[in-house]
């Protein structure tokens, strides 16, 4: 029986005067793909904000509810949430690796946790780039900077170095949006091996994405979750008709 | 996260704040002690009279009050045809080549030019070889010579301001058929106005408040600056044109006779001076900000 | 660019005039070339400044060769011109200014940009910039005749008691407040304005996403600043910084009233010196009339501009042309 790594239970968040969630709650197994989805604007990457705190960065946002990761919750007063985190990842939209080189890249979590030991962070280096399928493309341009790397690889590199701090859960932004389709397939690929150890919570606006690669699938609207199960009874036999609407694309 | 990283993190708040705050407070720390320190001095006979009709030196400043906005504004009318001329040509004329880039890269030199510098090739050139013109040290040498220490000030907001007007708008009138010059005066001068204006008054600013140009151009008068003809056989047709060929009070040089004869001028007195000074400049700087502001917003 | 965009009758002026296709500049309407002429005058006043400067300094280099800048003695009796006292004295000022006002202008920038809440950011900015309003002179009686006693009675004597054994630290001139120290420190009151915005809009253009990425990473927000935004913002900094050098040393008359004008390199930060534009500013008045005097005085000029070129060209290097104001 799958163990739940987040328990999400009545989380609302609102900016400023703009009720955004409401009333949330959701439970994501982990060492799985979970995907969400849901027309523009409904709340799913404000969401997934939620899930590591980057909602924090936002001025004017107040978050209310419980979340837990691993039984505790994340909005309690004395969490640390640097370790938060370290064992919560997130890839973004846009690939957003750092004006260094690959290996700094890469190095940079690793580095800002304590890790100064050259050869420890070598091997680092090497495990997160073969596991975000870089390693044979990049060994020998490790010191190459990240900006010179095309679009997919880039995003691949951001993967691996969310990988590099060892975490337990990965968010994923719309991490496709901005690619082509020969890089989102490699994307996908890289997310079914990563799913053997790594628990994935992908958003997603492209909903043939979410059929393919995901698990489980929540569908939001408006702020609301209105529907949560396992893929294929989201896309065969969705229970609300909300989310048949969507799926069939009658709207969004 | 070990106690090493949120220490570090708690301290550099601290002295970041820290930082900020003295360098916030030290405005009001300056202006505070000079305007504490102007009060006795500051009375409407102190501030409207002309020091010529008080005994002494430094016991009023109306004639370097007028006498400064005087240079400032005769400064700007100098520099402002000129420093638009050229914002308009490098901007709207001119391709992007290494002659435009050279231009910008001595107008460059210009602004970053040490005043000293400027005062002294006014006052070797200006005031002494130019004598028959300018009348030597006066109104008109210190308003030219200070005219090209703003010149970079104004064509560079100038420019800046050219530069944010929409190729839109500028695409539509010629497409209508209209001529460069035309496109420029109607639509792109009136949308760049603001802009244009900001940087006049930021160089009206930045002439109130120079000091060493003025020192060794315009020299300076107890007198207001007047409308008359004095006699005076050295210049040409024997006459002198006020109040462009006369020396001027400036307030700059009212502070700084504070400093050139500490045992005359009241300290009071000198602070009074320095006072008025920074708030006409202020009062200058901050309709700058304001039109700005506007602009920005509408 | 718009002008390629012309009507008719431009086209066949710009084809038919053979200058026009030696040159790039093109050959515009009637106002064009009034604000062509406009630019001209402007070149030509320029290059006219600085010619000039050097035209009336070259008999000194010409007289004085090197001595004019590594020598010591200046002395208008003895026909005898070196300046290195005077560069020396504006460089002391401008090294103890730099250092003095990056770490407060930087750490300030970085508060204002990255900690402080918008509603204080909005009122600190202001009175930061507002001391760009404060003219010269009034820096000058400022640290004069308020800082100045402070310094000689207080501050000189009171770090050199504790501090002496160390040789920049000796009070050398207990008679007086006036020095290197006093001189520098109102200096960098003067050029803070001047780092910390151009500072602040650095550290803005840095793109949010590495901020994102740095701490979804888990990095604390000074771990963030440190690693991730400072070294893509230090272009602009840097740039900053040269700028105020150059402020630094060009500036004149609070130089003049605080750097005590004693014909000496400072020996400690309490020393007095004698800085180039103090120099000019003090002779000038007499020796203006004197031709030998006159060039020996625009020489020192012809360094400063030479200096001032140098840091011109090195902040274009560093940042590409800006809007330094």
């Amino acid at each position: 029986m799958q163990k739940d790594i987040i328990e999400v239970s009545r989380l609302n968040l609102h900016y400023g005067n703009n009720h955004a969630l409401k009333d949330i709650s959701i439970s994501i197994p982990e060492k799985s793909i979970t995907a969400i989805i849901g027309p523009s604007g409904c709340g799913k990457s404000t969401f997934l904000k939620c899930l590591d705190r980057m909602n924090d960065l936002v001025p004017g946002v107040k978050v209310t509810g419980n979340v837990s990761f691993k039984g505790k919750n994340i909005y309690d007063k004395d969490i640390d949430i640097v370790e938060l985190r370290k064992n919560v990842g997130m890839v973004f939209q846009k690939p957003n690796p750092f004006p260094m080189s690959v290996y700094d890249n890469v190095a940079y979590g690793p580095r800002i946790h304590g890790i100064k030991d050259k050869a420890k962070l070598n091997e680092l280096v090497e495990t997160s780039l073969k596991q975000s399928a870089l390693w044979d493309e990049l060994k020998d341009r490790l010191r190459e900077s990240a900006m010179r790397l095309s679009g997919g690889q880039q995003q691949r590199l951001c993967i691996a170095r969310c990988l590099a701090v060892g975490p337990e859960v990965i968010l994923m932004d719309e991490p496709c949006s901005a690619l082509d389709p020969i890089a989102t397939a490699k994307i996908e690929d890289l997310m079914q091996k990563l799913k053997e150890k790594y628990t994935i919570i992908i958003v997603t606006h492209n909903m043939q994405q979410a059929a393919r690669v995901s698990e489980k699938t929540a569908y939001f609207l408006m702020g609301e979750l209105i529907e949560f199960d396992d893929t294929k009874k989201i896309f065969e036999t969705p229970k609300d008709k909300k989310t048949e609407d969507y799926i069939t694309g009658r709207f969004g | 996260m070990e106690l090493r990283r949120s220490v570090e993190e708690k301290t550099f708040i601290i002295i970041t704040a820290a930082a900020a705050a003295i360098t916030s407070l030290l405005l009001i720390l300056i202006i505070g002690k000079i305007a504490l320190e102007a009060l006795p001095a500051l009375n409407l006979y102190f501030l409207t009279t002309a020091e010529v009709d008080t005994p002494g030196y430094g016991q009023a400043i109306a004639n370097a009050v007028v006498g400064t906005i005087c240079l400032s504004l005769l400064s700007v009318a100098f520099a402002v045809p000129l420093s638009l001329g050229t914002a308009i040509y490098l901007k709207k004329y001119a391709k992007d080549n290494v002659l435009t880039r050279s231009v910008r890269f001595m107008i460059d030199i210009l602004s970053g030019m040490p005043s000293i510098v400027l005062g002294v090739f006014g006052m070797l050139f200006i005031v002494i070889y130019l004598k028959p013109i300018t009348g030597g040290l006066s109104l008109l040498s210190g308003a030219l010579a200070m005219a090209i220490l703003i010149l970079p000030v104004i064509e560079r907001s100038a420019e800046e301001a050219i530069g944010t007007v929409p190729r839109e708008l500028e695409e539509g009138s010629i497409a209508l058929g209209g001529k460069k010059w035309t496109t420029i005066r109607r639509i792109t001068i009136p949308y760049a106005l603001s802009g244009i204006m900001t940087g006049i008054i930021l160089g009206l600013g930045r002439s109130a408040e120079e000091s060493a140009i003025v020192v060794l151009t315009a020299g300076y008068s107890q007198f207001y600056p007047a409308v008359e003809v004095l006699q005076n056989s050295k210049m040409p047709f024997g006459a002198q044109l006020g109040p462009f060929q006369e020396p001027v009070g400036t307030l700059a040089i009212s502070v700084y006779h504070m400093f050139q004869f500490p045992n005359i001028v009241p300290r009071a007195n000198g602070f009074a001076a320095a006072l008025v000074l920074i708030l006409l400049v202020m009062v200058i700087n901050l309709s700058a900000r304001v039109i700005l502001w506007r602009w920005k917003i509408g | 660019m718009i002008h390629e965009s012309q009507t008719e009758s431009s086209k066949e002026v710009h084809g038919s005039k053979p200058f026009s296709k030696l040159t790039s500049i093109e050959i515009p309407d009637l106002p064009g070339l009034i604000f062509l002429l406009c630019g001209i005058i402007t070149i030509l006043i320029i290059v006219f400044l600085i010619g000039f400067i050097f035209y009336t300094a070259f008999p000194t280099f010409q007289s004085q060769g090197l001595y004019s800048i590594f020598g010591t003695n200046w002395d208008y009796t003895q026909h005898q011109y070196g300046m290195l006292v005077f560069i020396c004295g504006t460089i002391a000022l401008t090294v103890v200014t730099i250092a003095i006002a990056c770490p407060l202008s930087i750490l300030t920038a970085i508060f204002l940009a990255e900690y402080s809440p918008p509603r204080l950011t909005k009122v600190m900015r202001p009175m930061i910039e507002l001391l760009v309003g404060i003219p010269s002179v009034v820096y000058g009686i400022f640290g004069l005749f308020v800082l100045g006693n402070m310094f000689k009675y207080n501050i000189n004597p009171g770090i050199s008691s504790v501090l002496g054994f160390i040789p920049i630290f000796r009070n050398l001139q207990p008679s007086t407040g006036e020095g290197l120290l006093l001189a520098s420190i109102v200096l960098s009151i003067m050029i803070l304005p001047t780092i910390t915005s151009l500072s602040v809009e650095a550290i803005n253009s840095v793109p949010r996403e590495y901020k994102e990425a740095s701490i979804s990473l888990g990095a604390t927000k000074w771990e963030t600043i440190k690693k991730a935004i400072m070294p893509v913002a230090s272009s602009g900094i840097l740039t900053a910084v040269v700028l105020g050098v150059m402020r630094a040393m060009g500036e004149t008359m609070a130089v003049v009233m605080l750097f005590g004008g004693q014909m000496h390199i400072p020996g400690s930060l309490f020393d007095t010196g004698y800085a180039m534009t103090s120099k000019i500013l003090n002779d000038i008045g007499y020796w203006v009339a004197v031709p030998e005097g006159r060039s020996a005085l625009f020489a020192i000029a012809a360094v400063l501009i030479v200096f001032e070129v140098i840091t011109v060209a090195a902040a274009r290097a560093i940042g590409g042309r800006k809007k330094w104001s």
